[in-house]
């Protein structure tokens, strides 16, 4: 099942306040994918979320599923399910009987449903707790409960609110796993909130960033990484150095980039309509910096601040002559000398290691 | 744009779902109909003449010295009572909450106690203790004329009949106190008065305020005790009206008295609900308070011990007099034990008691329900008015019983709600009066439960029905089991509104009560009042044993 977001807005309005939590939302969610919405608290995803699932009514813009409009539609009318932060198992009934409750609504034969339940409470790992009711199984295990109750349903369409959130970061990885296989497995449509970056990453097909109810950036995570469209991408996943500048030439090598303070020119490269003259931004991770040369175009030079070694890599500040800082990111550090605090050192980066974005 | 998109977007997924819809409306006709039509009434009657506005009713009943009496009695009873009734349950809820006094258990049962008992019973233990042929008066100190008609007498009713009320919400207030927090106040070497005055009082203030308010509203509304206590030495609104009404046949003079009685009621509601309401303090952490009890010092701790000890034998020899006085052939004349007065009862008022019965047991499911329904439209839904829905279904609790059992004469006397006389007004009325409790209940716990619940029952494909009947009811059973034993007990024991409203064919035990004591069988009216707490305790113990004590069954009468 496609789902198609489309224009969509929600106001609130709270004595006499408006407060736009979503707006210009469009969004095409192809059949069998899982998005993630990223972004920081109060950007609007939840508020998203509750219009897909049919409880927020939008102020505008429209919900298609596969091509039909169910903006208007009750949510028990959706054919959308949904796992809650805070799993809203029913207190009052035990594990079987909260998988099985959707079920016995769609007025199944006896035998039906437990042959479902059955397999989705074996699929789930939840075998032997089925009379337990919610407040006697672990947060580990009432999380699973909430999926097997969502997933039973096969549903076109399966909604999650940060549903790892509160789980400690063991467990969190592998219900992650979990979720992903078996989405995989059912290839159910899906749209995933969360905070995680790392999750995000590692689970979805398209990341969607947000800032204050608007979309920012959608793409795969490689894309949302090492192309990010602005800023406020850029900074918001991973750690990032940001040197601004003047576009002083194209060609096909690249973008070449003048920084007033430096007085340096670099070069770089980017898929924006850049053009000769405009002001950008060039993004360098600490990663993409290097220590040696080895033909990478562009260089700095500073002070080395300070530096903490972790094992498999060093962090490492560097103050520029201008007293910018760059964080720098080194790997495998046994063939190399350590740093020394004070010590004046070079770094390198190449060119595609320099991604530019529009001011 | 005269409708925005979102508007039309609410209504369109509305009229897709239209049993809240219907609901809704078909709720918000009931609350027009059975709670603001009626007061309409009295307030049309009351500034009309020969059918034009008009203040000469009000001219008349303020130009009548009688009446204006009992327009300040009302008020200086109400004041005495609220302040008084409120100190006393302080210092009783302070104590069991804050010192390690023995027997907390019995002193709490009795604190209770005068709740399931109808409110005016104090009044006729009083005059059979303290009375012309009282035990206490005249049997043991040979006095004869101690004047307890009039506003101690009646005072000492009150406070009696609102004991709980004040206990049970002070009780509230203070135990929600941490006693942590005075832990912190001593380890900054606060001395224990210091800690009493600088912390304990001013976190209980907005309860005390509303304990106050409350206890104010119920002693304006009262009826039973005046009636028995006041007679016309001590006039006061509640009564005159009732006596314009049937013994006067004047129907507007007792609806202006009725709206003076209305207006003081409804301004302590709404200053309780949307001004005290709003100031309460949160103290509860969810982390377990371990109360250390060192705000009390040990001579304190026994002076108080001794004040609540009185009160509850005050409490005890009140409700005892009347299980004696029903064992008793003619009370203060002759003590013999003896089961006549049962007999007499069955006598004459078994159609009585079958009728309450009756009436209770119908009325108090559809109130309880309903009660649940409107908690749920209002803590879950969205929809146009609510807060008026909220508001108007919430009135009756501010509203005196005299002047809704006015407004139900006058609203449902005349096609095509010819309803005067009949079991059916009774039933409504009583639904409607009791309602409130289980709303603010239910409320209330439906503010503590996750709507994400309810929420994965939708997705799952639940519609509202499924949802409300499988998922929310079952969560809030505390709230609707609290809310029916509230609505028995108080049908049980109705007076005020009843009184106007009860035929020759549908006849209640209160008003049995009422004319027995009048005309002077009180040892008859005891053993009427014997037999209707026996029903009460019958009905709360079968709820029990159903319920196999899952759910405790005092916690009615938040407000
Ligand atoms: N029912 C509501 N009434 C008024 N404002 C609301 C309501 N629900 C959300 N908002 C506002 O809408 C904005 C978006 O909220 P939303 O819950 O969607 O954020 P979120 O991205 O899910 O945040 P978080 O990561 O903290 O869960 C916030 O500014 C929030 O205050
Ligand atoms: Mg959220």
């Amino acid at each position: 099942m496609s789902l198609n977001l489309v224009n969509l807005k929600k106001v609130f309005k709270s004595d006499g306040v408006e407060n736009t939590a979503v707006e210009n939302f469009n969004l095409d969610i192809k059949e069998g994918q899982l998005v993630t919405f990223l972004g920081p608290s109060g950007c609007g995803k939840t508020t998203t979320l509750r219009m897909v699932s049919g409880f927020e009514v939008p102020s505008s813009g429209k919900i298609l599923l596969d091509g039909k409009d169910i903006t208007n539609d009750p949510p028990n009318k959706r054919d959308i399910s949904m796992m809650f932060q805070s799993y809203a198992l029913f207190p009052h009934m035990n594990v079987r009987e909260n998988i099985e409750f959707g079920l016995k609504l769609k007025k199944m034969s006896k035998k039906e449903i437990k042959v479902k339940a059955d397999k989705i409470i074996e699929l789930t790992g939840l075998s032997g707790m089925e009379k337990r009711n919610p407040d006697q199984i672990s947060g580990g295990q009432q999380q699973r409960v909430a999926l097997a109750r969502s997933l039973v349903m096969e549903p076109k369409v399966l909604l999650f609110d940060e549903p790892l959130s509160n789980l400690d970061a063991k467990l969190r990885e592998n219900m992650r796993l979990e979720i992903r296989r078996i989405q995989k497995e059912l290839n159910i449509t899906s749209i995933y909130v969360t905070h995680d970056q790392v999750e995000a990453m590692s689970i979805s097909d398209l990341i969607v960033i947000m800032d204050k109810g608007k979309i920012m950036q959608v793409g795969n995570p490689y894309e949302i990484y090492v192309r990010p469209q602005n800023k406020f991408v850029a900074d918001f996943i991973g750690n990032v150095n940001f040197i601004s500048g003047k576009v002083t030439e194209i060609n096909e090598n690249g973008i070449k980039v003048f920084n007033a303070e430096t007085k340096k020119e670099f070069t770089g490269y980017s898929n924006q309509n850049i053009k000769t003259g405009d002001e950008v931004y060039m993004v360098i991770r600490p990663e993409g910096i290097y220590t040696e040369k080895e033909g990478r175009e562009n260089s700095l030079t500073g002070k080395i601040e300070k530096y903490v070694f972790l094992g498999s890599n060093i962090e490492l500040d560097l103050r520029l002559e201008t007293g910018k800082i760059i964080h720098i990111n080194e790997y495998n550090m046994v063939e190399k000398e350590l740093p020394v605090t004070g010590k004046e050192l070079e770094v390198f980066f190449g060119k595609k290691n320099n991604w530019i974005i529009k001011k | 744009m005269a409708i925005s998109e979102e508007y039309r977007n609410k209504l369109k997924k509305l009229i897709k779902n239209p049993i809240i819809m219907l609901l809704i409306i078909a709720i918000f006709l009931l609350i027009a109909l059975f709670i603001i039509f009626p007061l309409i009434k009295v307030l049309q009657i009351s500034f009309t003449n020969d059918g034009k506005f008009s203040l000469d009713v009000y001219k008349e009943v303020f130009g009548n010295s009688y009446m204006r009496q009992g327009f300040f009695n009302s008020l200086l009873i109400a004041g005495l009572t609220a302040l008084i009734g409120t100190f006393l349950g302080f210092i009783f809820a302070y104590t069991l909450n804050r010192t390690d006094i023995p027997f907390k258990k019995i002193f709490k049962t009795i604190a209770v106690i005068p709740m399931v008992f109808p409110p005016f019973i104090g009044a006729l233990a009083i005059i059979m203790l303290f009375g012309f042929n009282g035990l206490i008066t005249a049997k043991i100190f040979g006095v004869r004329n101690f004047p307890v008609y009039g506003l101690w007498g009646l005072m000492i009713a009150q406070i009696v009949s609102f004991f709980p009320v004040a206990f049970i919400t002070l009780d509230g207030v203070i135990s929600t106190i941490s006693p942590t927090l005075e832990d912190a106040a001593f380890n900054l070497k606060a001395n224990r008065k210091q800690v009493f005055f600088k912390i304990i009082l001013p976190l209980s203030v907005p309860g005390i305020a509303s304990t106050m308010l409350v206890l104010f509203i119920e002693s304006l509304a009262d009826f039973g005790n005046p009636l028995i206590l006041a007679g016309s030495r001590f006039p006061v609104l509640s009564v005159q009206a009732y006596l314009q009404i049937t013994g006067m046949f004047d129907l507007k003079s007792g609806a202006a008295l009725a709206v003076w009685l209305l207006l003081p009621s409804l301004i302590a509601f709404i200053v309780q609900k949307y001004w005290v309401g709003k100031k309460k303090y949160i103290t509860v952490t969810g982390k377990p308070n371990t109360s250390t009890l060192k705000s009390v010092g040990p001579v304190m701790k026994w002076v108080l011990f001794a004040v609540i000890t009185v009160i509850s034998l005050f409490i005890l020899l009140i409700y005892l007099t009347i299980f004696w006085g029903a064992f008793t052939k003619v009370w203060g004349m002759n003590n013999q034990i003896t089961f006549e007065n049962f007999k007499y009862v069955f006598d004459v008022g078994a159609e009585s008691i079958k009728d309450t019965l009756l009436i209770a047991l119908t009325s108090t499911p559809i109130s309880a329900l309903l009660g649940m329904v409107i908690a749920f439209l209002i803590v879950r839904k969205t929809f146009p008015l609510k807060r008026t829905m909220e508001f108007t279904s919430l009135l009756n609790f501010a509203v005196p019983g005299t002047v809704i059992g006015i407004g139900y004469i006058l609203a449902f006397n005349s096609k095509p709600l010819m309803l005067t006389g009949t079991f059916i007004i009774l039933v409504i009325n009583f639904v409607f009066r009791y309602v409130p409790v289980g709303i603010q209940s239910g409320v209330a716990l439906l503010g503590q439960i996750d709507p994400a619940i309810e929420e994965a029952a939708y997705t799952l494909g639940a519609d509202d029905k499924t949802v409300f009947s499988k998922i929310t009811l079952p969560l809030i059973t505390p709230a609707f089991f609290s809310a029916l034993v509230y609505s028995f007990v108080r049908s049980m024991t109705a007076i005020s509104a009843a009184i106007f409203l009860v035929s020759a064919n549908w006849n209640l035990m209160t008003v049995q009560i009422l004319s027995q004591s009048d005309s002077g069988r009180l040892s008859e009216a005891c053993a009427f009042s014997v037999i209707l707490i026996i029903i009460i305790f019958a009905f709360m113990g079968i709820l029990k044993l159903f319920l196999k004590n899952k759910i405790s069954l005092v916690n009615s009468n938040q407000r």
